[in-house]
């Protein structure tokens, strides 16, 4: 299992938060990990990115549902902005709408639709799947 | 069948033209018999006048011829003998003439030049002659002929006298007492032959007498017979015209009162039976129209009175001409009290947004073909109630109509504000579930933090609260799960035609676990493949089934049959158990949402399957229930109409 750089976090409950850092943090997958509480700050900080004043996330696990901007609208206009292009993301969701699923799994830098809670396992199998190289 | 002829029959049939012509010329026909008749009669009678003249000349013949006779016996001048003999050639003629006529085939012109030497005038011979060929055997005739006959011999006589004195004078010594004996002889003679030729003439005026009478009574007769017939034949023919018209005139006025059934009887086959028979067609074609129209009133009447809609016909200025049934229900009028009232009585402000209040707006709109105009109706009550109207104009030849088609809508608008009820509950049954279900998401994900991180550095006590806090988030879990699914059923899925075997045979695989754990027996009959929604088809399958094995009696192997039957319009499936049973006075309860009949000790669950089984029938447009004994095991019967 490969260790990636970064591992960026989009989710609005703080303490959702806490718990997939703790999880990550005890896998040892990641060198840094980010936390972002709404989609609008995660496009902001796409932006600081392209002016390296952040690292560049490997991996994102973005909630669905947020306040201001939910996770699809994240990816809607994440898609559009100059990003790098081996970024990968898991979507997190309670009750994923299949419709949603059949719309966004066309896309590539989506790997997969996990439901909550994140878990060991599912972090693992991610890992392994993808980022083994 | 043998065609009986009658000429009363044909001339019944022959057109009226030919009656006409056929009765004038029977008339002209008679009456040219009659002329002919007439002239014969003249004929006749002038040749019986020829034969009386005829008689007077002989008899002033033989007169004079005796004269001269009795001069020369006095005289003995030898021209008085010549004359005698002159005079006597009258009677000789008429006897040449009357004995030629007299035989079997008499030669005409001898008989005319023997009347012409009888000094008879030439233009009297012929009828003279064909009077005795003809009437010889008329008693008259033949009486004259014979008195003819006998007076001949006695000219004779006086002949053969006069040649006696001839021969007395002219000899050497004439003997004076034989000339007066022979001129004795004559006076006898000449009695006879007056008397013969009176009888003659008599005879012959008695004939013409009687001819006379005879051709009064045969002119009478014939007369009569014109003017019988005339009259018979113009009065047949009136009468048959008059019958025939009579016919057409009765039903004619019949038919104008309304007996469309009448028909005229057609009596001939002339002009009038022409008449008759178009009338009676014309009748028959107006019957056919008239019978096309009543239906057509009829059925435009029938269709407004089933229309399901109410249906209100106004004239242009807004009075109503025409409701149906429906107008009365909706409204809450009798027809009569909507007839001849404005319309502003049901649609008092039937123009919102126009300036006009009049209905000529409704024409106009009519005109436009508005459709879907909502108004507020009024109820005789007084109790208005939203509704839609849809209207046309009528064109009529009593001017411009609107027809106006009326649906209640207070009813939609209840259907409509209950489906929007029902989406709200439903979205807050989402919504809510999947709050709730977050906040538990985070539970669960601690208390797996703390099992994991704390593992053997908690206490007893410590580590039974973690489980217990973790399996009351299980449970919480799966009921919003539930309630999640329940909110969803039906939401986006589709018809379509599954195989029952298919999904029971999956539901089986999926639950070896539990089959096995209970060693429990399924047994499926032959199932049929219908249209239904098959994930939630499956989820009704599925929670029967897993209840059946699930509500098991304890120490006995648990039995399931799935089976299934049909009719007309259902499928109906049934899953039965030798389970727990349920006691029949929950048979309801057990399909409301979250009524449980064990505690989760007993039998673990959340009380939303059955709930879930009843809505996804309802689904369907089906049904369930359940029929159990306690103790004995349970049957749970599900039906899914053929056309969902």
């Amino acid at each position: 299992m490969k260790k990636v750089n970064c591992i960026l976090l989009i989710e609005d409950n703080e303490f959702i938060n806490v718990y997939n850092r703790k999880i990550i943090e005890k896998l040892n997958v990641t060198e840094t990990i980010e936390v972002i509480e709404d989609g609008q700050e995660g496009l902001n900080y796409l932006s600081s990115i392209s002016r390296h004043e952040k690292p560049d996330p490997d991996l994102i696990f973005l909630d669905i549902n947020m306040p201001r901007m939910n996770g699809w609208e994240f990816i809607e206009e994440y898609l559009k902005i100059d990003r790098h292009p081996k970024t990968k993301i898991v979507i997190l969701s309670t009750s994923p709408n299949p419709d949603d699923i059949k719309k966004y799994s066309s896309f590539k830098e989506i790997l997969c639709f996990e439901k909550k809670p994140l878990t060991k396992e599912k972090i693992h199998s991610v890992m392994t799947k993808y980022f083994t190289k | 069948m043998k065609k009986s002829y009658s000429p009363f029959k044909w001339l019944q049939n022959v057109s009226i033209a030919k009656k006409l012509y056929f009765t004038v010329g029977i008339m002209a026909l008679l009456i040219g018999l009659e002329l002919c008749i007439l002239i014969f009669a003249l004929n006749t009678l002038s040749s019986v006048r020829a034969y009386v003249g005829g008689e007077g000349l002989w008899s002033k013949a033989q007169k004079d011829a005796l004269f001269h006779l009795y001069k020369y016996g006095v005289g003995r001048n030898e021209i008085d003998y010549r004359l005698f003999k002159d005079f006597m050639r009258v009677p000789l003629g008429d006897g040449k003439a009357r004995k030629e006529m007299q035989k079997p085939n008499p030669n005409m012109e001898i008989a005319k030049q023997g009347f012409i030497e009888g000094r008879n005038h030439p233009d009297d011979t012929e009828g003279m002659v064909l009077l005795f060929l003809r009437f010889n055997k008329i008693s008259y005739i033949n009486r004259a002929i014979v008195i003819w006959g006998e007076a001949e011999p006695y000219a004779l006589q006086l002949n053969a006298v006069a040649d006696s004195l001839n021969f007395e004078i002219n000899s050497k010594a004439p003997s004076q007492a034989r000339i007066t004996q022979l001129l004795e002889s004559i006076g006898p003679i000449n009695l006879k032959l007056t008397k013969l030729e009176d009888d003659f003439s008599y005879t012959l005026g008695e004939g013409s007498r009687w001819l006379e009478g005879l051709i009064k009574k045969l002119l009478f007769f014939i007369a009569l017979t014109v003017e019988i017939c005339g009259l018979l034949l113009a009065i047949s023919l009136s009468r048959s015209i008059q019958r025939g018209l009579n016919e057409i005139i009765t039903a004619a006025g019949s038919f104008a009162k309304g007996n469309l059934n009448v028909r005229a009887k057609v009596l001939s086959k002339d002009e009038i039976g022409v008449v008759a028979n178009s009338f009676n067609q014309m009748s028959s074609d107006l019957q056919d129209s008239i019978t096309a129209l009543e239906k057509a009133q009829t059925k435009f009447k029938d269709l407004i009175e089933s229309a399901p809609d109410s249906i209100i016909i106004l004239d242009k200025h807004g009075t109503i001409k025409l409701v149906n049934k429906q107008t009365e229900k909706l409204f809450q009028y009798t027809r009569n009290e909507l007839l001849e009232k404005p319309i502003d009585i049901l649609i008092p402000d039937h123009i919102h947004s126009g300036e006009s209040t009049n209905s000529i707006s409704f024409i106009e709109l009519a005109r436009i073909n508005k459709i879907n105009i909502e108004f507020t109706g009024m109820k005789k009550n007084g109790i208005g109630f939203p509704m839609e109207i849809n209207l046309s104009p009528l064109e009529t030849e009593d001017g411009a109509l609107v027809s106006a088609s009326i649906r209640d809508l207070s009813e939609r608008k209840h259907i409509k504000d209950l489906e929007n009820k029902n989406r709200e509950l439903e979205q807050f049954a989402y919504i809510a579930s999947h709050d709730l279900q977050e906040p538990l998401d985070t539970i669960t994900s601690f208390t797996m933090l703390l099992e994991d991180e704390f593992a053997g550095k908690m206490d007893k006590d410590a580590s039974e609260y973690v489980h217990y806090i973790k399996e009351s988030s299980n449970r919480l879990r799966s009921l919003i799960a539930g309630l999640l699914d329940y909110s969803r059923i039906g939401k986006k899925s589709k018809l379509s035609k599954i195989d029952c075997n298919e999904i029971v045979k999956e539901l089986l695989s999926d639950m070896k676990a539990s089959i096995k754990a209970c060693n429990a027996k399924v047994t499926i009959g032959n199932l049929p493949a219908i249209t239904a929604y098959p994930v939630e088809l499956r989820v009704v399958f599925q929670n029967l089934l897993s209840n059946a094995i699930k509500y098991h009696r304890k120490g006995t192997t648990p039995n399931v049959i799935i089976s299934s039957q049909t009719d007309d319009k259902n499928w109906t499936f049934t899953v039965e158990d030798n389970g727990i049973g349920i006691d029949p006075k929950y048979s309801d309860k057990i399909f409301v949402i979250f009524q449980r009949l064990h505690n989760s000790k007993e039998f673990r669950g959340t009380g939303i399957g059955l709930a879930h089984c009843k809505k996804i029938l309802e689904l369907h447009n089906g049904s369930i229930w359940m029929e159990s004994k306690p103790g004995e095991g349970s049957k749970f019967h599900f039906t899914i109409p053929k056309h969902v």
